[in-house]
């Protein structure tokens, strides 16, 4: 895999993302599309583990950094940034599309579509998860100084998992087109099945 | 590949172990967020302003100012009846002031305001966090505390951190859910009427019941709220910094008879434009001296 190209892709989407999302966002709480989930989807369909894993940690972990959350004034504590929920649902969802990979069609877009839904719903699952765990067990100047509210996050991240699929279909259409860019060894199926018999 | 192995679960480990640590060490990292923000910032500023571009002025500009220079001229009115509404005010103030005075106390109302204007250059990737990163800081003058507005006279909420150059807003409609901001409904352009208590509501509005001030003559005729009326920033308690006062919080959506209390009226206010999408705003300074404002001297926070 050319990690140039991927990163490029990477840095432009995880630009674009916010923009994309306050665009594109429906209703209170707020459903939104996730444009980076489906770079992570198609890299993990083609690339081996351990780049896709790297890649799905380093994308997650820039959406962790750019995101501050508390500062409010009730706590008084200053906002500060959570690293990890995103950098370890996107590598979990990496890791299950590795797993299932050998199942799909890989060069259909309706593979990235489906599997960006998938992988967009149990990142927000496992985000979710963290920063409840995070709000329940630190309190205090422990804590995130934030009001989580688990429930409606949750929802909101599992509504933006189906919006996901939108996008997933028209940025898998991109990066689909985009492949032989990314130079990944085992780009194709048949030759990755002819070589195991 | 073994080695490439091992460092991914190292990362992995290091990860997981920032997922599960507390503040002292959460904050220890977001002096990474600075970087990681204006990493992006050269395809996310031009991309957000492009999007500005495509969806037009806000809804409260579209009726009738097709034109940029309508457009100028009409923030420029509003910005100079702000500016008489905050004037009427300091009067009232100095008045009380002067009452004050002969009572003996020592109050220091008067206020001077530079507004600088800056670019959101980020609003995280997660909807959950909430927070907008600004392209000014510290070295010009921001602190924390001081008032951000959009368009020059509508509130979007204030700083609550300072980087030498960006600064975190956190806006109105994500005020924490016991934090209350002190409004009035102005029953017409220039008639202050009833004060209200707003705190968050779904769907990024704020809510609260409105409050009647007792009429000493008894006599006068029962005020009307409706749908579309202003509602202005006036915190009595000094939550909220006093650059902040009069400034726009929104538009009534509902005006509904309370629950509890059938004839008191609770009202819902959403901000006339959408705060959460701004990608440019306005930081209200305290000319030096003054930085603390109100807030500061009486010891609270907005």
């Amino acid at each position: 895999m050319r990690w140039p190209v991927t990163l490029l892709f990477a840095w432009v989407l995880l630009a674009l993302e916010p923009v994309i999302r306050e665009a594109l966002r429906l209703g209170h709480p707020s459903a939104a599309p996730s444009l980076v989930v489906p770079l992570v989807v198609f890299v993990a369909l083609f690339a081996p583990v351990v780049p896709s894993l790297w890649t799905a940690l380093l994308v997650g972990l820039m959406v962790d950094l750019t995101t501050l959350r508390g500062g409010l004034s009730s706590t008084g504590l200053p906002p500060t940034v959570v690293i990890g929920p995103h950098a370890l649902g996107f590598a979990l969802g990496a890791y299950l599309v590795h797993t299932v990979r050998p199942m799909m069609m890989r060069r259909n877009p309706l593979t990235v579509m489906v599997l960006s839904m998938i992988v967009a719903a149990l990142a927000g699952v496992v985000a979710s998860a963290i920063l409840g765990a995070r709000d329940m067990l630190f309190s205090g100047s422990w804590s995130d100084g934030s009001e989580y509210r688990a429930m409606s996050d949750l929802l909101a991240r599992l509504l933006g998992a189906l919006y996901t699929a939108g996008t997933g279909l028209v940025i898998g259409l991109l990066l689909l087109w985009a492949h032989p860019l990314f130079h990944f060894h085992d780009s194709s199926g048949r030759r990755a099945f002819s070589r195991r018999t | 590949m073994p080695s490439s192995r091992t460092s991914l679960t190292l990362a992995f480990l290091l990860v997981a172990g920032a997922a599960a640590a507390p503040r002292p060490i959460s904050s220890a990292l977001t002096h990474l967020h600075v970087p990681a923000t204006v990493l992006l910032a050269p395809v996310q500023q031009p991309a957000r302003s492009l999007l500005a571009w495509l969806r037009g002025p806000g809804p409260g500009l579209t009726a009738d100012a097709p034109s940029p220079e309508v457009q100028v001229l009409r923030e420029q009115r509003d910005q100079y009846a702000l500016e008489v509404k905050q004037l009427r005010q300091q009067i009232d103030e100095l008045r009380v002031l002067i009452r004050d005075l002969s009572r003996g106390f020592d109050l220091n109302p008067s206020l001077a305001v530079k507004q600088i204007t800056a670019p959101v250059i980020g609003y995280g990737a997660d909807n959950s966090g909430g927070l907008l990163t600004v392209r000014a800081g510290r070295r010009d003058g921001v602190s924390v505390n001081n008032v951000v507005a959009l368009r020059g006279v509508h509130l979007l909420g204030r700083v609550v951190r300072v980087d030498d150059r960006t600064c975190a807003v956190l806006p109105l409609t994500r005020m924490s859910k016991g934090e209350a901001v002190g409004g009035v409904v102005m029953l017409a352009d220039e008639t202050i009427g009833p004060r209200v208590l707003l705190k968050t509501h779904e769907g990024g509005t704020l809510r609260g019941q409105v409050e009647y001030l007792p009429d000493p003559s008894g006599v006068a005729p029962p005020v009307t709220i409706a749908r579309g009326m202003v509602v202005r920033l006036q915190d009595a308690d000094a939550r909220w910094p006093q650059s902040a006062q009069m400034l726009i919080i929104g538009q009534i959506e509902t005006a509904e008879p309370s629950p509890e209390m059938p004839l008191r009226t609770v009202v819902t206010v959403r901000p006339i434009h959408e705060i959460e999408r701004a990608s440019e705003v306005m930081i209200r300074i305290p000319e030096s001296g003054q930085s603390a404002e109100r807030v500061g001297e009486k010891g609270g926070t907005p």
